[in-house]
């Protein structure tokens, strides 16, 4: 008897979990059908989920239309990848030397650096948009790189710090009596150790430029535009383009989808590792 | 660990470098503009001003609002995703193993990787009072319905409901990570001993989870209190002025109406209480540890 | 046989290289010899005449910055035409309003910029005109044949609106005019005429509320939502109301801007609010968030009996994928709170040449030509907004389009400064707008809103410098 109560609880359990989750993504799942939807069917019925056929107007429109956005979503591509890249780089360096030198005031230091992340991002924005203005930099895909990487260089530093801190010393010591360098220390010993955790940080990093809006909303005009901000013109205020807008969200979330899917294990490594500290 | 002088530059140098750039620099900048009537596209009109921006800003009754507004919603949002992130957390625990578990899992931590702006475009839409799928299926359980992001007293709320909705899987997965490191020697232990199930739940999880739980409430306060996407997208400050939050205000002042003397006051602002309970929180953290 | 593979993939290589070569070749020839073919064949009589009396821009660029509104791809799609005649390519960047405004001015402020033309709103001229982000239009349109200017086949009050202290700031080609929309259908069956006066407007929307007969039917859709929404909607009403919203600024003021004492305490202004407050009752749930596209779907949706909206949206009422009340809808003149006083809002955006551009020539050239009667007609018919009184002797419009006599009766009654032209016009608009919405919660009394509200403007215009009485 009690191994059948343990079976219906277990069933319970399941089947909440299942509710719980469809619940969860269920705005996501409505978005996606709603971009075969066309206006009228949007809004001609109440608690219309899905669409009477697939309308491929709405991808047609947004992606090689009058008023295409394609250029916007390859922008966002590029800035997010190369912020990413350099993010990782610069990050992945610094993090080593706070995990393996003795750094005067690293606590101070770390604290700064998490306070970075606590910063609205407004605060910055001010200043930094004047900056970036002065520097010829508007609307660049350059001026953009940067900011975003000035954005994420502490935190990814602050991650990758905890993963170099959890590497053994003995392996660098032996290597530098071997006669190497802490370059080389580096990069060939210390990097390829940590490879899954800068493989999560990058994920969080291209993740979080991917669906940047306040900084692409301010420093961009037509050139840098990122897909994000093509969708706020979508919905404007005084003409909201709906089913566009459905088109344009699907495909700006399609990435952070797959990206879950396929990589989940760095992304909760990722996430995680920032709470489970040292 | 040795190192000489120019090898810890190398490898620190940069980031400390950009380190000031990003977070003294703009605050010694903000500072400056908030003693003046700078504006992006007019210049200055009077120059210096003195402490006027502050006093302006005290007296204003949408900024005051506006960060009680932000209060609220991060009273209410922090401790409700924390309380959900518990429960479902343990859920999936219970069920930790199977395939279908870490299936789900997968599938339930995606809202988080979308950006604020899109869920808070679709909510628009969803809790449309007329053509929105919420009162449809209220309505269709005979739950009457409510004007969500139509009114006044019901627009907050509705902001608190999405934010809970894309966040707590975020709080889920960071307790559920803890509640996985908990050694299961202590469960069986404390059965042995006759512990009920919700002794266990305060005796053994909530110690052991004090740190995973402080770090997502710090983190879920730092991002609420920068809420910005999800308004723009959504209500924009209203109906009349309760869901207008700090960082919103500052952005009107800022682009909307060109006063970047005005809005960097309102930002300084928030950048200082920011500092100020987090260095609280920080404190608190550590003392845990 | 391993030594031989990569000679072997080589050759291979080097075949399929040449191959692949030579069908590039093929396919650009045919392409470019299309294109050629395409250039001789497709030019029309009409145009023709244009490349005489337009220059030769080939190679060249034009960017044009303006609103993301429906009609940019109208626009888009004629400005085509443009390039086949002189060569230049034209590229449109649509944005939101707020975002178009920011970077206008953004764009405005900097020494030299890449953008030849602007698109602005109407209540932006005189911030435009004064910080001189465009071109006095004048001296351009002086050097012209006036016929091809045709300046007078402008509607007149959009004429006035382009009009700043003697400076044109840019072409009036896309106006807008609020006109009544009504559910004919169901107007006919209850036995109503359309609404002249505003209490016509109220008695209908109380009629078609929480009526058994019309379940899921509301009376009427308005512009509540905070903020510019229902800010802009106090300016839209007051005249028609027989208000000022500012001692100088009524229709028919020789200077709008002469005085600009608040005078939202007025007995006018109080009825527009209350107005709006009373109309609450008969709009969907969740009505005080309503702004202009929720009340155009609501509408072309079938949910609201009444909307009165910009004649910018009149085109997607007769669109099958996107209105559901093809054939049901009728178009009346603008109300007002005694009949024969309408004073239809008005707004809309010119075309002008940004002065810190550096290919002005060449963004004449194309203002002059888009904005001409025949391509304006062309341009009406492809979805813009009607704003020469040639388009309503046009059989081709006239057929296409029913609501063009309700426009006609329209234009001409609508006051130029209907919502300020000066540089502060947003930051009253929104202000009102924040006024009134929390008046419209209940949470201030009409009266209280309104004498804070005055309080508030007359200090922030004073110490803008203008003439505020005590």
């Amino acid at each position: 008897m009690k191994q059948y109560k343990k079976m219906f609880n277990a069933s319970i359990v399941q089947i909440i979990l299942i509710i719980i989750t469809l619940v969860s993504i269920f705005p996501l799942v409505w978005i996606v059908l709603a971009s075969f939807k066309t206006e009228l069917e949007m809004f001609r019925v109440q608690g219309n989920i899905f669409p009477n056929s697939l309308y491929l107007d709405n991808y047609k429109e947004v992606l090689f239309g009058n008023n295409s956005r394609l250029q916007f979503l390859k922008n966002s591509l590029i800035i997010s990848l190369l912020s990413t890249f350099v993010v990782v780089l610069v990050s992945s360096t610094a993090a080593f030397g706070f995990a393996k030198f003795k750094i005067k005031n690293s606590q101070h230091i770390e604290f700064w650096i998490l306070s970075t992340r606590m910063m609205p991002p407004i605060a910055a924005l001010i200043p930094l948009s004047i900056i970036i203005r002065k520097l010829n930099l508007f609307d660049t895909h350059l001026g953009i790189i940067i900011l975003y990487v000035l954005f994420n260089v502490p935190y990814a530093t602050w991650m990758l710090t905890i993963f170099f801190r959890q590497l053994p010393h003995e392996i660098d010591e032996a290597a530098m009596i071997d006669g190497c360098s802490w370059f080389q220390v580096f990069r060939i010993i210390s990097l390829p150790q940590i490879l899954s955790g800068l493989f999560s940080v990058a994920t969080l990093v291209f993740i979080f430029t991917w669906n940047e809006l306040l900084f692409a909303m301010i420093l961009t005009g037509r050139a840098a535009k990122t897909l994000p901000v093509a969708i706020t013109e979508y919905a404007g205020g005084v003409f909201i383009r709906w089913e566009l807008m459905a088109a344009a969200a699907t495909l700006q979330i399609l990435p952070a989808i797959i990206i879950v899917i396929f990589l989940q294990k760095y992304l909760i490594s990722g996430l995680s590792l920032g709470s489970v500290k040292g | 660990m040795h190192a000489n002088r120019i090898e810890k530059l190398l490898f620190i140098g940069p980031v400390i470098v950009l380190l000031i750039l990003f977070s003294v620099f703009p605050l010694l900048y903000s500072l400056f503009m908030s003693f003046t009537d700078f504006s992006i596209a007019r210049g200055y009109t009077n120059g210096f001003i003195g402490l006027d921006n502050y006093v302006q800003l005290m007296k204003n009754k949408q900024f005051l609002v506006s960060i009680f507004n932000t209060a609220k919603l991060i009273v209410f949002g922090v401790s409700t995703q924390i309380l959900l992130g518990f429960v479902i957390a343990k859920l999936f625990k219970a069920r930790h193993g199977s395939r279908l578990t870490t299936f789900l899992r997968t599938i339930y931590i995606i809202p988080i990787m979308v950006t604020p702006l899109i869920f808070g475009l679709i909510s628009v839409y969803l809790f449309d009072p007329v053509y929105g799928i919420i009162n449809y299926i209220l309505q269709a359980l005979d739950l009457g319905t409510m004007t969500w992001y139509g009114s006044e007293k019901t627009a907050l709320f509705t902001i608190y409901i999405v934010d809970t909705w894309q966040w707590t899987p975020f709080t889920t997965l960071l307790i559920l990570t803890g509640l996985l490191n908990v050694n299961e020697s202590l469960y069986e232990a404390s059965s042995i001993d006759g512990a009920s199930v919700l002794q266990q739940v305060f005796h053994i999880e909530i110690p052991l989870l004090s740190r995973v739980v402080g770090i997502a409430v710090i983190m879920r306060f730092m991002d609420i209190f920068r809420m910005f996407d999800l308004i723009y997208a959504s209500t924009k400050g209203g109906p009349g002025i309760s869901t207008e939050v700090i960082s919103l205000f500052a952005y009107r002042q800022s682009f909307n109406f060109y006063k970047t003397g005005f809005g960097s006051t309102a930002a300084l602002i928030a950048l200082i209480l920011t500092v100020f309970f987090s260095s609280k929180l920080n404190t608190y953290l550590s003392r845990e540890n | 046989m391993v030594l031989h593979l990569p000679y072997l993939f080589k050759e291979v290589c080097m075949k399929r290289l040449s191959l692949s070569l030579v069908l590039v070749f093929i396919l650009a020839g045919f392409v470019f010899a299309n294109g050629a073919v395409e250039d001789q064949v497709t030019l029309t009589a009409e145009e023709e005449m244009w490349s005489s009396e337009l220059h030769d821009w080939s190679g060249k660029t034009i960017r044009v910055m303006m609103i993301g509104d429906p009609w940019i791809d109208s626009l888009i799609e004629i400005s085509k035409n443009f390039e086949r005649i002189t060569g230049a390519k034209v590229i449109v960047d649509g944005y939101g309003y707020d975002q178009t405004h920011e970077k206008e001015v953004l764009e405005g402020n900097q020494p030299n910029s890449d953008v030849d033309i602007i698109v602005l709103d109407a209540p932006w001229v005189g911030e435009f005109a004064e910080a001189g982000y465009v071109e006095n239009l004048k001296p351009y349109i002086e050097k012209e044949d006036s016929d091809l200017i045709a300046w007078n086949d402008y509607f007149s009050t959009f004429r006035d609106v382009v009009t700043w202290k003697d400076q044109i700031v840019g072409l009036p080609f896309a106006s807008y005019y609020v006109m009544g929309n009504y559910r004919k259908d169901i107007l006919d069956k209850e036995g109503f005429d359309f609404p002249v006066t505003t209490d016509d407007v109220k008695a209908i929307a109380k009629h078609f509320s929480n009526n058994p007969d019309y379940p899921n039917m509301y009376g009427v859709a308005m512009n509540n939502q905070s903020g510019s929404a229902v800010g802009q909607a106090f300016f839209e009403w007051i005249y028609s109301f027989g208000g000022k919203p500012f001692m100088s600024m009524y229709p028919g003021s020789p200077d709008s801007y002469a005085d600009m004492t608040p005078n939202f305490d007025s007995p006018e202004a109080k009825e527009t609010v209350q107005f709006f407050i009373d109309l609450l009752e008969y709009q969907p749930e969740g009505a005080l968030s309503i702004a202009w596209d929720d009340r155009a779907k609501y509408f072309a949706s079938g949910y609201v009996a009444q909307a009165f909206m910009w004649s910018a949206r009149m085109a997607m009422l007769e669109d099958p994928n996107k209105s559901a009340v093809i054939d049901k809808v009728d178009f009346g003149l603008f109300p007002s709170s005694e009949p024969g006083k309408s004073a239809p809002p008005l707004g809309g955006w010119l075309m002008g040449i940004a002065s810190n551009g550096n290919q002005k020539d060449m963004a004449w050239d194309f203002i002059k030509w888009f904005c001409s009667q025949d391509v304006h007609q062309e341009f009406v018919m492809a979805g813009g907004p009607p704003s020469r009184y040639s388009i309503f002797t046009d059989p081709e419009t006239t057929a296409k389009y029913s609501w063009l006599d309700t426009l006609e009766d329209t234009v001409d009654r609508s006051y130029a400064d209907c919502r300020p032209r000066i540089p502060e016009s947003n930051e009253i608009i929104t202000t009102v707008g924040t006024y009134i919405s929390r008046a419209m919660t209940g949470e201030l009394t009409v009266d209280k809103a309104m004498k804070a509200l005055n309080v508030e403007l007359a200090e922030m215009l004073s110490n803008a410098g203008y003439n505020v009485s005590k």
